[in-house]
């Protein structure tokens, strides 16, 4: 059963109800849900290049200052 | 003189004669103190009126001739009206059937069953009061003045079409309600109505998935009717070349964006507000928003969008939900504020 869910406050009545998502909606939540996991997999990956680099300009004999002002 | 028929052989005497002269310049009257029904025989005279109520002259099919005439007039405190019985009974649009005091006109027939009144200068229009206004609905009609600074307003639903009513007003908000984002993927406000001006504040809210964003709908309409131009600032936590500006316009979306909760797990959320006017019209709703994100991670950025943008469904808005695009909710709440 999915937890996705909608919860609505009725400002008429001041009743608190919930209704599950529909299959459709599940379904759009989901796929946001992966374009998510695929941009924060190449982000990861990003920084992991990032720091890699990083080091190598260390290694290279640079220093902090140095490496900021390229 | 009532109208005199002669036919072949006929004799017309002096009397008549005289009668018929005097007859264009001092019509016989029949005075009438209650309410009475016209016969072929009052062609050509005056019907007089004369009753401390309200009284009418019936007018029916059959007794007259296209081309007769006769003059009805109302000297009695009660108010005649003519009445339509068999016979039809036309008008001037503007004119009326009902002759007040000393009131009068003519009641020309067209053919047999149909007549034509032609009220007589006296008309005396509806109004009584101080500030009336001459209206018209199906007839002439005042319409009393409305309280100190109100403006005339046009609305259909009423008799006249008209009515007084605030109109250019200071806005007066007040809370009409509030979501709490604690859970679910859709929070909701509704049952709002009458409303014309949203000011929603978005107070801290985060879903439990980092890069979800936050939107918001309205009358849960999720077909494609929102659109934005938007400006955004991205900030590192420390100096970064990453920091930058960027601009641009969306159409065709099927919610508002708010921000991006960058962090997640209630580390990173997104504050803001979003005004939303025209809410109780059927024309566009136009929507104001700037929000941004806290970032609790040295890799993300803070973020604030400034964008401008519209909804343009046609419904009157009754409801406002604020959405996850993924995940679910677990920090924050928002505030609906109202104004009509």
């Amino acid at each position: 059963m999915s937890e996705y869910k909608e919860i609505i406050f009725n400002i008429q009545d001041g009743t608190i109800t919930e209704r599950p998502y529909t299959a459709e909606e599940i379904a759009e939540v989901e796929i946001a849900t992966k374009k998510l996991a695929v941009e924060a997999a190449e982000m990861e990956k990003k920084a992991v290049l990032k720091k890699a680099a990083h080091q190598k300009l260390l290694d290279l004999g640079l220093t902090e200052e140095e490496i900021a002002a390229l | 003189m009532a109208k005199q028929t002669f036919t072949t052989g006929s004799v017309l005497t002096a009397t008549q004669m005289n009668n018929l002269q005097a007859n264009d310049y001092n019509w016989t009257v029949s005075q009438k103190t209650a309410s009475y029904v016209l016969v072929a025989a009052d062609a050509g005279t005056r019907i007089e009126m004369n009753a401390a109520g309200a009284t009418t002259v019936t007018v029916n099919t059959g007794l007259f001739s296209a081309g007769d005439t006769l003059f009805i007039q109302n000297i009695g405190a009660g108010a005649c009206t003519v009445t339509a019985g068999t016979a039809t009974v036309n008008k001037a649009t503007a004119g009326s059937l009902t002759l007040s005091q000393y009131q009068g006109g003519t009641l020309y027939f067209v053919s047999a069953s149909s007549a034509v009144f032609f009220a007589d200068a006296g008309y005396t229009p509806p109004l009584t009061t101080k500030g009336d206004l001459f209206t018209y609905s199906t007839d002439n009609t005042r319409l009393p003045v409305g309280t100190n600074g109100q403006a005339l307003l046009a609305d259909s639903t009423t008799a006249t079409g008209l009515k007084w009513g605030s109109a250019g007003s200071t806005p007066s908000y007040s809370l009409i309600g509030t979501g709490t984002t604690t859970s679910g993927s859709t929070v909701t406000v509704s049952g709002i109505s009458g409303i014309n001006n949203l000011m929603v504040i978005f107070r801290a809210i985060s879903t439990d998935t980092a890069g979800s964003t936050i939107t918001f709908r309205l009358n849960s309409d999720s077909s494609t009717l929102y659109g934005r131009g938007y400006t955004g600032v991205y900030l590192e936590p420390t100096y970064s070349p990453n920091s930058q500006i960027d601009s641009g316009n969306v159409t065709g979306q099927n919610s508002y964006l708010i921000g991006t909760v960058t962090s997640g797990a209630a580390a990173g959320t997104v504050s803001g507000y979003a005004q939303i006017a025209g809410c109780n019209s059927t024309g566009i709703k136009m929507i104001n928003v700037l929000a941004g994100n806290t970032a609790a991670s040295g890799w993300t950025s803070n973020t604030m969008r400034i964008s401008g943008g519209t909804y343009t469904g046609t419904s009157t808005i009754s409801s406002i939900s604020v959405i996850a695009g993924s995940g679910t909710f677990d920090a924050g709440s928002f505030d609906v504020y109202g104004s009509i």
